[in-house]
């Protein structure tokens, strides 16, 4: 009962379900614009680090939105109306959830499939032959494994393994 | 090309979706995103780190093995969180949670290897930073460093290193003027061979530790 009567004191009529709504509106029309643009560039075939930075550029927008709407658009709809910001903020947090989700499963599927074309790519090692992809070999770079050990001598300098 | 493992510090982002709704309506915190400070945690700030993980002692990195060495030859039972960092270009000590911290780049390290053409400098950098956490930190940063570099000497002439491969490091990677965070190659490469004579002569200047008397 206490609530109510608090509510009725603070909120006019509608006002949560207005500014539920225009809430739901922009993160709607953010979403869609979002998707539009991942969906575009998705279109056409892209490597794998590509992919990535694209995931990574969609997130930072997710995110800039998320702190847009915290910190300016909530404040904006709501002013010191409670009720209002707790709404809208509940509303912002399960989107966030939602796009979180969401980019998750799309950077596990970027990285199956890239881990996928990486094993395709590789030549067999059984086959001494068989010509040398560039790609593999700055694969190999990239992956290499670094390991710190001190050194046996007292210039440290190290033999190269072949 | 595989994405590096920065970019896969993309995949916590439910733990940020939780820190997100935990924070109420009122609290004016940073939304995270893709980066790690061992100071705020998760956050989209720009002072991060990217932290790639946190290294148990048989870590494939080889890091938490040579701190086990640098603790048994200093004589000292500290125990340490290491973190391996990438993409950083940088190691650095502090403290966070009452936790004494190291965090190392890997590859940074490999590539000073190379640079240096001593395997030592790697060592030396990782000497450096547990040298922070024995000379403690103090107010001058400077002061700091010196004291820190001192500690790497004694670290480097105990496990066995050459003077010369002690002080490449500083030498190929240091700057000829201070900075207003670090003295210069010249200051530092001064303090590191204090350390390592001293330690080739069986003492230890107790004045390079604030906490030590």
């Amino acid at each position: 009962m206490q609530s109510r009567i608090d509510k009725s004191k603070h909120l006019p009529r509608g006002t949560a379900s207005k500014c539920m709504h225009s809430q739901r509106l922009v993160l709607t029309l953010l979403a869609a614009a979002l998707i539009s643009a991942a969906k575009a560039s998705a279109q056409a075939p892209i490597s794998c680090e590509s992919a990535v930075s694209q995931l990574q550029a969609y997130a930072q927008q997710v995110n800039a939105i998320a702190q847009v709407e915290y910190y300016q658009g909530i404040p904006a709809r709501c002013g010191m109306n409670a009720y209002c910001a707790q709404a809208l903020l509940t509303q912002l947090t399960a989107w966030f959830g939602q796009q979180s989700t969401q980019i998750n499963n799309w950077y596990t599927t970027i990285q199956r499939v890239c881990s996928e074309r990486r094993t395709a790519r590789r030549p067999k090692q059984t086959d001494p032959t068989e010509a040398i992809d560039v790609d593999d070999l700055d694969v190999e770079q990239d992956d290499r494994q670094v390991r710190i050990r001190i050194p046996s001598n007292p210039s440290g300098y190290r033999r190269r393994v072949q | 090309m595989m994405p590096t493992r920065r970019q896969l510090l993309c995949t916590m982002l439910p733990t940020i979706a939780t820190t997100f709704s935990e924070q109420g309506g009122c609290q004016r915190r940073p939304l995270p995103f893709c980066k790690y400070s061992i100071r705020t945690g998760w956050s989209a700030s720009t002072v991060s780190e990217y932290i790639a993980r946190r290294a148990t002692t048989e870590d494939q990195s080889g890091v938490p093995q040579v701190v086990a060495e640098i603790r048994e030859t200093l004589d000292i039972d500290t125990d340490f969180d290491v973190l391996i960092a990438e993409h950083e270009d940088n190691a650095f000590a502090t403290i966070a949670g009452g936790r004494k911290i190291l965090v190392v780049d890997v590859g940074f390290l490999d590539r000073l290897n190379r640079m240096t053409g001593t395997a030592w400098a790697a060592i030396q950098v990782i000497a450096h930073e547990v040298g922070h956490h024995v000379a403690g930190f103090g107010m001058d940063s400077h002061q700091n460093e010196l004291n820190a570099d001192y500690w790497s000497g004694q670290t480097l002439q105990r496990l066995g290193a050459s003077a010369s491969a002690t002080t490449r490091a500083i030498m190929r990677v240091g700057t000829d003027n201070d900075t207003p965070s670090h003295p210069n190659r010249f200051r530092r490469r001064s303090s590191m061979l204090a350390g390592w004579h001293d330690a080739a002569a069986g003492r230890i200047d107790f004045s390079k530790c604030l906490g030590c008397r």
